[in-house]
């Protein structure tokens, strides 16, 4: 059969369809001003160096959860994905349901950061943010919330501090960081990693934007601009790419020495699993976290497969261990219509019931 | 945007009538109701209405819209090629194989015009493939690889005129291995090259299997857009099955290795000039962060330490205090009951006396 319904003036009607889109959209796109980042409106209560730790403001009308909830996002990228526009925030819907949120935003790190190690972050930065909360509420536990990266954190942190967290919940983290199908972790075990930190100091957020973007060259560095040109009319439609695309390419720079440890601990020996991670004192161990765990993943996460996410079910020693499975992307979970509606009342809803 | 600017809406109104006026008179000289491709460069046109707009574009929207354009040109040519072969063969296959050949060499002599570079023979092979490679040239600038160094027919000249600042051999040394490591990256880097070379040609094969999957499916592939999405799902399933080799690990690691070294070269000689002229090094920089940063630690562990010891304390003052509330209570207590007890022992002593009295 002939697979082709095609006739050239069809072609040259989509190519002069597609030259007259552009004509009329670039008008909006000249009008695009400075893009907005983080909706909810949120009072800083800590900072340190770089660090700032905010609380976000709960509508008057909501009963709130007693015991407040700190997300710990990636350092990679910006925290603001998590409250990126209006009607696609995860924190705005978690306040909404009635959890008390804080996030650490980690800031742009310079060279002066560079010698800050993973026990700086996690028992200095992570531990002090939980301290300054845990006073606030004169309470003796609170809930945690990993995000990727941040999720890997937040799992060395409460094996490490198991008796300041109640709750934990985990979102597209890596757990497993050599599943078949991780190409991050393909790409990274050839990599002279000290021999990288040693010459770059910090890891410029460049060199990870061609790392995610190399995920899937095509899609993510032609097909999509291509595919814009359908929304350009349309203002509100522009601003939300145009705020994604701000998002995607706002990389901080990552502290070299953490860098260092990240990759060679967790993604080339694969510390989760075959142990060996030392964070300061702490011999990493995930079976010293006890409390209920949530652990959420996408189905179709190209940065952390399902897999990596999903072996965490056996190596905690929590008695109340649950799994959300997403049907979407890393991304998606945060920012897509469904995710508003499925993810974050689940985490809400969980949290409520292991109160 | 104002009417005061000079990019005001009228003219505004005039790029968009552009494309309007572009299109009907593409379709009056081919005497057509509709647009036509005979005799008519979509893409020269839309290379000279951005050139005239893009001076008034913001910095920040400029490149967002070239990728667009870019895209915008694959798409064109895409579709050029299909209309041209479309009537040519019975065959679809071989149909198809003429359009993404024709579109692959296209973009190879483009590549080779826009570079120059007529030693990049994998050019031919690649096309659309140019795609991750670019993501890497542009990477590799924003970390200030010395391309020039690399790209230079006079290395050996460079290395003569090396400055004679300290001693001669040890400079010489170094010079040698930075030009080791500058070859060992372009060896890295050719490797990395080789690697894309045939999955242009893999990738139209991927397209001929997924054409056929719609074929067998009884359905049909009606527009441009339609194939060239098909196009980009066929190079990135290619480039997936290939980027998750062993093969493709080492090749990717030699490569940030290689550029890894050839940088800290450089650094190092820049360091040992700055050390020259007695000026920081980045080597002396690391270090004070180093210790700095031990400093800090050490300065946080005793504030700790302060903080639980005065919080100790305080707890300590506290149950004191509470202790000689407790003490002093109890005290004042025993005193008023030993109190009234002698003015009981003495009432008794009085009352007896009294009675005494009396009966004397």
């Amino acid at each position: 059969m002939q697979p082709f319904n095609i006739r050239p003036d069809k072609l040259a009607q989509e190519v002069s369809d597609y030259s007259r889109k552009l004509g009329k959209g670039i008008q909006n796109l000249m009008n695009a001003e400075e893009i907005d980042a983080g909706v909810t409106p949120r009072v800083e209560v800590y900072r340190e160096d770089k660090l700032v730790l905010y609380r976000y403001e709960a509508p008057a009308d909501v009963v709130q959860n007693k015991t407040p909830l700190l997300i710990i996002y990636a350092l990679v990228n910006r925290p603001y994905m998590a409250d990126i526009q209006e009607d696609r925030s995860t924190i705005k819907n978690l306040l909404a349901q009635g959890q008390d949120v804080y996030l650490i935003d980690w800031g742009y790190p310079d060279e002066s950061d560079s010698a800050l190690t993973m026990d700086d972050y996690l028992n200095g930065y992570i531990d002090r943010c939980v301290d300054v909360i845990r006073k606030r509420h004169k309470l003796d536990k609170i809930n945690l919330l990993g995000i990727c990266q941040g999720g890997s954190f937040s799992l060395c942190y409460t094996s490490m501090h198991q008796d300041k967290i109640n709750n934990l919940v985990t979102m597209v983290t890596p757990v497993d960081f050599k599943t078949p199908d991780n190409m991050l972790s393909a790409w990274v075990q050839h990599v002279d990693v000290d021999l990288l930190v040693d010459t770059m100091g910090n890891i410029p957020g460049e060199m990870l934007n061609w790392t995610f973007l190399s995920l899937k060259p095509f899609s993510l560095t032609g097909q999509k601009y291509f595919g814009m040109v359908d929304v350009l009319e349309d203002e509100n439609k522009l601003k939300n790419f145009l705020r994604m695309e701000k998002w995607i390419f706002d990389s901080p720079d990552q502290a070299g020495e953490t860098f260092r440890q990240f990759i060679k601990d967790f993604y080339q020996k694969n510390g989760f699993i075959e142990g060996g991670i030392q964070i300061g004192q702490h011999t990493i161990d995930l079976k010293n976290i006890t409390c209920p765990v949530l652990n959420v993943f996408a189905e179709q996460d190209h940065l952390v497969p399902p897999d990596a996410s999903k072996v965490l079910k056996n190596l905690t020693s929590s008695k109340a261990y649950k799994e959300l499975s997403f049907p979407g992307g890393h991304i998606g979970i945060y920012v897509s219509g469904r995710a508003q509606k499925q993810v974050t009342p689940a985490i809400s809803d969980w949290l409520a019931e292991n109160s | 945007m104002t009417n005061n600017s000079f990019w005001n809406e009228d003219w505004m109104k005039l790029q968009q009538q552009y494309w309007q006026q572009l299109n009907e008179f593409s379709q009056k000289a081919m005497g057509k109701e509709q647009p036509s491709w005979n005799g008519f460069n979509w893409n020269d046109a839309m290379s000279q209405w951005w050139q005239s707009i893009s001076p008034a574009m913001p910095d920040a929207n400029k490149s967002f819209m070239d990728k667009m354009l870019e895209q915008g040109s694959v798409f064109f040519k895409m579709n050029e090629q299909l209309a041209n072969n479309l009537d040519k063969s019975n065959d679809w296959t071989e149909m198809l194989t003429n359009v993404f050949e024709q579109l692959q060499s296209g973009f190879a002599s483009q590549a080779e015009k826009a570079t120059g570079n007529m030693e990049d023979s994998f050019n031919k092979a690649m096309g659309f493939w140019q795609s991750p490679m670019e993501n890497w040239r542009q990477m590799s600038s924003s970390i200030d690889i010395n391309q020039n160094f690399l790209n230079s027919s006079n290395l050996f000249e460079k290395l003569l005129d090396a400055p004679g600042l300290g001693y001669t051999r040890e400079d010489e040394d170094r010079y040698k291995q930075l030009m080791q490591a500058a070859l060992h990256y372009q060896h890295a880097m050719m490797d990395y090259n080789r690697f894309f070379a045939d999955m242009g040609t893999q990738s139209i094969s991927c397209m001929k299997d997924k054409v056929k999957q719609v074929a067998d499916k009884g359905e049909t592939i009606d527009s441009g857009r339609a194939l060239y999405d098909l196009w980009v799902s066929a190079c990135e399933k290619v480039y997936s099955e290939h980027a998750l080799t062993p093969e493709y690990a080492k090749v990717h690691g030699e490569l940030i290795n290689a550029q890894m070294s050839l940088k800290k070269q450089w650094e190092d000689l820049v360091d040992q000039r700055l050390g020259m002229l007695n000026m920081p090094t980045r080597r002396e920089m690391r270090t004070i962060q180093t210790r700095l940063q031990e400093s800090r630690r050490e300065t946080r562990a005793l504030q700790s330490q302060v903080t639980d010891l005065t919080e100790a304390v305080e707890s300590l003052k506290e149950q004191f205090k509470q202790q000689s509330a407790t003490a002093s209570t109890t005290t004042r207590k025993k005193t008023a009951r030993s109190g009234s007890t002698v003015k009981k022992k003495v009432s008794k002593k009085t009352a007896r006396k009294k009675a005494a009295a009396k009966k004397a």
